[in-house]
């Protein structure tokens, strides 16, 4: 069988039981919905409207999308083809947090770039193949605990930013697993939904802490929200780390040194407040450069700016599936996001049913607990939930 | 007669914008509302209406905060205000409309600065909805203002200070300094006065005001004669994409436009032919920059002076990115970059005249 049918039988049999999970969004009937097809041509169908949760189930049970979206958005008329028409109401303040803006190790690990000419695989960024000179390299992301974990920790960096600097309590606000690589995060706030591009565009550059001038904050006190709060409580905790932590954060020996030969007088000028600039004073111009860099890093999160500008942005519907994982979009509570771990807990398919794949060339991965591969041109038996991911990231193809 | 509010009847004549200032019009001209005015009775209202647009166009806005007004009739005074607003629409061109709500804000914003904080509070409540407070303990003499009024306004001033991430935000609320909350009135009150010349209800002037208002359109026609806009030659306003039309008319109505904003609009006006002089015009004439500042950064453009590149307006997508596209009508679906649009449509444009011929 084709993969793509393959995909989409199985897609099928999932709503046909599940679909009834699926909850409408809020004021549905002013919502746009996009559906991806089951084709090769996979360009999104847009502008649909449903009027309630049950003709929005209907629907998705009987065209079985590939990836279901609906907007941040609120229109009069979301069905409209036209911008112009649609009559743009306000829209939710949306988040993205994604494993591809954060910086983990084990990328080194699982990413590589493949030459599309002569196969050949590269485990450092390269625009060029190094064995045939093509031009035609494409990246290729993977996935694991690590890094989904790391975005996991800036989801949760942003809601404190969130509650403790804009006053948006966490009861406010809607987390949801992407089904890939990383979380969105949903505030739906009457307040807010008028904001225009160019306010969110500030929020954002608050979050990343882009555009930030130090000279500019208050004096860097722990006891204070805000930039200034922040960026002393990480220095805090970065002063306290033992000399072997702080070199392995890659700070270099000679910072290292320094912040332990002053580190007392640091905490203290963070804890009861100095002046201006004294804490850099202490540390001198260079060290202290590598200091804030570590600290700021530590401060901002890294959320993708262009997805919570865009008040027209088509956002991924709980409950659905992923068509390039075959996991399922997750929403969160916040309680739910501490022990929520995707590789065990957006499953979508029972992990008893074993079935037959061809793997051409795959990386390992974990998947409820146990590591499968790397493979090779070979055909292995799996769980459903891994040879559905392998299937579906085109790694794999149904065997027999 | 207004003891639920801190403002007197002279703060009314400072801040006409006010909705005390609307109920004070209400109630001095009964059922009629302003169509009153046109009894010959009000003639001074008329005539001051006038003058408030004139001066409007006449004072630079370096000199606003200086400016002194004698006051000797509180009614003309306030009348004036509703009545200048319902002449603007009849005058109806973007930039002299654009810049009487700038002048009217810029002043009304040097009032307040200068004012009791309290009365500063109360406008921004009463009339614009603000939730702002006073501050005590360590940031006493300060206000905090909440994040989404903040941004409403300060998103539009392209200083650092006034981006959020240099800003003191604490559970929703922003720090700000008197001077500065009357700064973010002044955006405020700006945009309530052009929505409110934008507004289509339509008032029927009686002919001796229409004739006074002809006469204004035509004084204010000369005065536009002086400006860049009629001397562009073969450079069509209307052709513009609306990206760059945004931005241009920012510029005229004395708006913040971001530098990245101001680069495109002079690649883009070099690229399609306007000359440096009027392009130098344009950007000093309606605002504060510096001439020979000003000049310098467009001769670089234009690569006449440094790296002698001839820059090229931003293309589509990143003028997205920017935050500079406004949205994309028909044509802009066609074409990649701003140029590309006005270089059709221009074609087209001339084309359909020369057939209309
Ligand atoms: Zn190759
Ligand atoms: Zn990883």
């Amino acid at each position: 069988m084709n993969p793509i049918d393959f995909i989409r039988e199985k897609f099928r049999l999932y709503y046909a039981e599940s679909v009834n999970e699926i909850k409408a969004p809020t004021f549905v009937e002013k919502r746009e919905f996009g559906f991806v097809p089951f084709r090769k041509e996979k360009t999104m169908i847009r502008h649909r409207g449903f009027e309630n949760q049950k003709k929005l189930q209907d629907f998705i049970k009987t065209f079985v999308p590939s990836d279901a979206y609906y907007s941040s958005a609120y229109y009069k008329n979301p069905s409209e083809e036209k911008m112009a028409e649609k009559g743009w109401l306000g829209a939710d303040l949306i988040f993205d947090i994604d494993c591809d803006h954060i910086q983990t190790p084990c990328k080194k690990e699982h990413d590589s770039w493949v030459c599309l000419d002569c196969g050949e695989v590269f485990s450092s960024p390269t625009k060029k193949c190094l064995n045939c000179g093509s031009e035609k390299v494409d990246e290729e992301k993977w996935i694991c605990e690590e890094c989904l974990d790391a975005a996991k920790k800036e989801v949760l960096k942003l809601l404190k930013i969130l509650e403790e600097d804009f006053g948006i309590s966490e009861k406010t606000v809607g987390i949801v697993f992407s089904g890939h690589r990383g979380y969105h995060v949903h505030v739906e706030n009457k307040d807010l939904v008028k904001l225009e591009a160019e306010e969110r565009k500030e929020i954002t550059d608050y979050i990343t802490g882009a555009g930030l001038k130090l000279n500019m904050l208050q004096n860097l006190d722990v006891s204070k929200t805000g930039w200034s709060g922040r960026l002393a409580k990480t220095l805090y905790d970065l002063c306290l780390k033992k000399p072997e932590e702080l070199a392995s954060i890659g700070l270099r020996e000679k910072t290292v040194k320094k912040i332990v030969e002053k580190r007392s007088q640091i905490l203290d000028l963070l804890v009861f407040g100095g002046e201006k600039g004294e804490v850099e004073k202490l540390l001198g111009k260079t060290v202290w450069r590598e200091v804030f860099e570590k600290a700021f890093r530590e401060a901002s999160v890294p959320i993708d700016t262009v997805v919570t500008t865009d008040i027209h942005r088509l956002i991924r519907l709980p409950k659905t599936l992923h068509g390039k994982t075959g996991f399922r979009v997750v929403p969160l509570s916040l309680e739910k996001l501490y022990e929520f771990n995707p590789l065990n807990d957006a499953l979508a398919f029972p992990s008893d049913e074993k079935i037959k794949v061809k793997v051409k060339n795959a990386k390992k991965i974990r998947i409820g607990g146990e590591t499968y591969g790397p493979y090779k041109d070979e055909v292995v038996g799996l769980p459903m939930p891994v040879a559905m991911f392998y299937v579906c990231r085109g790694k794999a193809t149904p065997a027999g | 007669m207004f003891k639920e509010s801190r403002l007197t009847t002279a703060d009314l004549v400072k801040y006409p914008f006010t909705v005390e200032a609307s109920s004070y019009v209400e109630k001095r001209l009964g059922r009629l509302g302003l169509e009153e005015l046109f009894n010959p009775n009000y003639e001074p209202v008329i005539e001051k209406a006038i003058l408030r647009i004139k001066r409007s166009v006449l004072t630079p806005l370096k000199s606003i905060q200086t400016l002194k007004e004698k006051v000797d009739d509180v009614d003309v005074e306030i009348l004036s205000f509703p009545l200048a607003i319902i002449m603007m629409k009849v005058v109806d061109d973007p930039y002299f409309q654009r810049r009487f709500a700038l002048f009217e804000a810029k002043k009304a914003s040097s009032n307040l600065e200068n004012e009791d904080v309290e009365k500063l509070l109360e406008v921004a409540r009463k009339s614009f909805g603000w939730k702002i407070f006073k501050v005590d303990g360590s940031f006493s003499g300060m206000l905090k203002i909440r994040f989404t009024d903040y941004l409403r306004n300060a998103s539009k001033l392209r200083e650092d200070k006034w981006k959020l991430v240099n800003r003191y935000l604490e559970y929703g609320d922003v720090y700000v300094t008197k001077a500065e909350a009357a700064r973010l009135l002044e955006e405020e009150i700006r945009r309530h006065i052009q929505s409110k010349i934008d507004e289509k209800v339509v008032l029927e002037l009686p002919k001796p005001v229409l004739e006074k208002v002809e006469e204004l359109k035509e004084f204010l026609r000369k005065q536009k004669k002086s400006l860049p806009e009629e001397s562009f030659g073969r450079v069509d306003f209307k052709f513009f994409p609306p990206c760059i039309k945004n931005i241009y008319t920012d510029i005229l109505g004395g708006k913040n436009v971001s530098h990245i904003g101001r680069f495109t609009l002079t690649a883009f006006l070099i690229q399609i032919g306007m000359n440096i002089d009027d392009i130098v015009k344009l950007y000093t004439s309606a605002t504060d920059f510096d001439e020979r500042i000003t000049r310098y950064q467009v001769e670089h453009i234009a690569g006449l002076v440094g790296g002698r590149t001839r820059y090229k307006p931003l293309n589509c997508e990143s003028m997205q990115t920017h935050g500079l596209c406004v949205g994309r009508d028909e044509v802009c679906q066609k074409v990649k970059n701003p140029l590309a649009y006005y270089r059709r449509v221009a074609v087209r444009g001339k084309r359909v005249k020369h057939e209309s011929h």
